[in-house]
């Protein structure tokens, strides 16, 4: 495999848009292709990710870029999405199949984006909201490691905080948001309120990978690298609930860092900042354990000491997350990705984690799948 | 690893969690008043499932035994719709 690196991201504002399919693929795009410094026409395949788009969607979304017979492909693994198309585009280069891939990715799951083509939306069936599931996860959490609503709102605020000094983030609030505020918004699954679910809005967002050899010809030379981008799905273990579940068991976000750290080359311990499928705060704070940032059951000390905010020792979520930028489907992933490496830039603003070299995305889709991409500058 | 065969599961089990919903459900596409709960049982030698919770939300505690009961969720001229769900051992009245 050959070494791949990041050599350009684009992302629209999330949240309902005013403007048309086309406009909002091809903004993100061109501003993808416009960071890298390259035109469509270098390009070698395309990976189109989307959970509620209709068949096709990915082609007709490639062709605002261009009609150039490159080959186009749709990822879909619900809310890993954006990762999955990552990782292909990242496949197709570190293959040596091309030198130039994008992963592109396309939503709107507040219905503002029309698609101009196909019928079916094709979710898979789950029985139980989302916000419905996770409190099962919470309310367990509660039950065997003593964990407070007051953690859980805690995550909630942090998130909400960071997504304060984001342009492309869905809520932003006016004031400091407090954990009070949190508990007091309203009541939706307890231990749920509304406040610690994540936003639905829409999105658009578009990476660009190129091979080591090729970013030589390109100014200024891309640095950000991908290390690692790995996708599992669950597996057998004890207590496996087959019908309904919306992702399947924790282990499987255990295993598949697991991997993505042995082909990395790195550790949890090398980690400056992580991206996580913060839906709900129940799923941030095991996943504080799940990557191995902290032993079991210890998650919450790491909220208590302020250590996983902008200015702790390892800031989760650093764009607001899903809770806070919002969740938009396939889009989250890439814009996973391009906060990571506007940080490992140093281009992160008001947002920027000091001298960040190496950053983890994780993301969780129903089905269920994982997807963890490490990259390094 | 033998055939695969149906089994009959017990009708019993252990709470393993559980939230109640307070956004409304929708039957026959309309959205039908007040909250529910939900949850997740280990059935005793089975394996654990999703149900619908029912009984007061008050009640509900994780480990607690629970057991299956079956409730008529709508009405036609000629037959009831029916669902399970699960509750505990004793429900002062069964809505």
């Amino acid at each position: 495999m050959r070494e791949v690196l990041v050599a350009g991201t684009g992302t629209v504002s999330f949240g309902r848009q005013p403007r048309q399919f086309a406009d909002v693929v091809l903004d993100s795009g061109l501003a993808a292709l416009r960071d890298a410094g390259l035109g469509f026409r270098e390009v070698g395949s395309v990976h189109f990710g989307s959970v509620g788009a209709p068949a096709t969607t990915g082609v007709v979304a490639a062709k605002e870029l261009g009609l150039t017979g490159v080959p186009v492909q749709r990822a879909e693994n619900a809310s890993a999405t954006g990762l999955v198309a990552f990782r292909a585009a990242y496949l197709d280069v570190a293959s040596g199949l091309c030198d130039v891939a994008l992963a592109m990715a396309f939503d709107s799951f507040d219905g503002s984006v029309s698609v101009p083509t196909g019928t079916g939306r094709g979710t898979p069936e789950v029985p139980f909201l989302p916000a419905a599931f996770f409190a099962l996860w919470a309310r367990r959490r509660m039950h065997d490691y003593g964990t407070t609503v007051e953690t859980f709102a805690g995550i909630a605020a942090k998130n909400w905080n960071h997504a304060r000094h984001c342009d492309w983030a869905q809520r932003r609030a006016e004031h400091e948001v407090t954990v009070e505020q949190v508990l007091s918004s309203k009541a939706i699954a307890d231990p749920h309120t509304s406040m610690m679910c994540c936003a639905a809005g829409s999105g658009a967002s578009v990476v660009v990978v190129v091979s080591a050899e090729y970013a030589h010809r390109l100014e200024p030379r891309p640095s950000v690298r991908v290390l690692a981008s790995v996708l599992q799905s669950e597996r057998y273990t004890p207590g496996h609930v087959f019908l309904g579940p919306m992702v399947g068991p924790s282990q499987m976000t255990t295993d598949t860092a697991l991997e993505a750290y042995e082909r990395a080359g790195v550790g949890p311990g090398d980690l400056d900042l992580v991206q996580v499928h913060d839906g709900f705060p129940v799923e941030e704070l095991v996943y504080y354990e799940l990557l191995g940032i902290c032993d079991d059951g210890e998650g919450d000390k790491l909220v208590a000491e302020g250590a996983t905010r902008l200015g702790g020792r390892i800031p989760f979520s650093t764009d607001g997350g899903l809770i806070g930028r919002g969740h938009a489907g396939a889009p989250t992933g890439l814009t996973q990705v391009h906060e990571t490496v506007k940080q490992l830039q140093g281009r992160a603003g008001a947002r920027q984690v000091e001298g960040a070299r190496v950053g983890l995305c994780h993301l969780v889709g129903t089905g269920s799948t994982c997807a963890v991409t490490i990259l390094a500058r | 690893m033998g055939p695969a065969a149906n089994v009959d599961l017990p009708g019993r089990g252990e709470l393993y969690s559980y939230t109640y919903v307070h956004v409304p459900s929708v039957r026959n596409g309309l959205p039908h008043p007040g909250g529910y709960g939900i949850g997740e049982v280990d059935l005793q030698d089975g394996p654990r499932v999703q149900t619908v919770l029912c009984g007061d939300p008050d009640s509900w505690e994780i480990g607690m035994t629970v057991r299956a009961y079956v409730e008529v969720v709508d009405r036609t001229d000629s037959e009831d719709v029916v669902m399970f769900c699960f509750g505990p051992e004793e429900l002062p009245e069964h809505a």
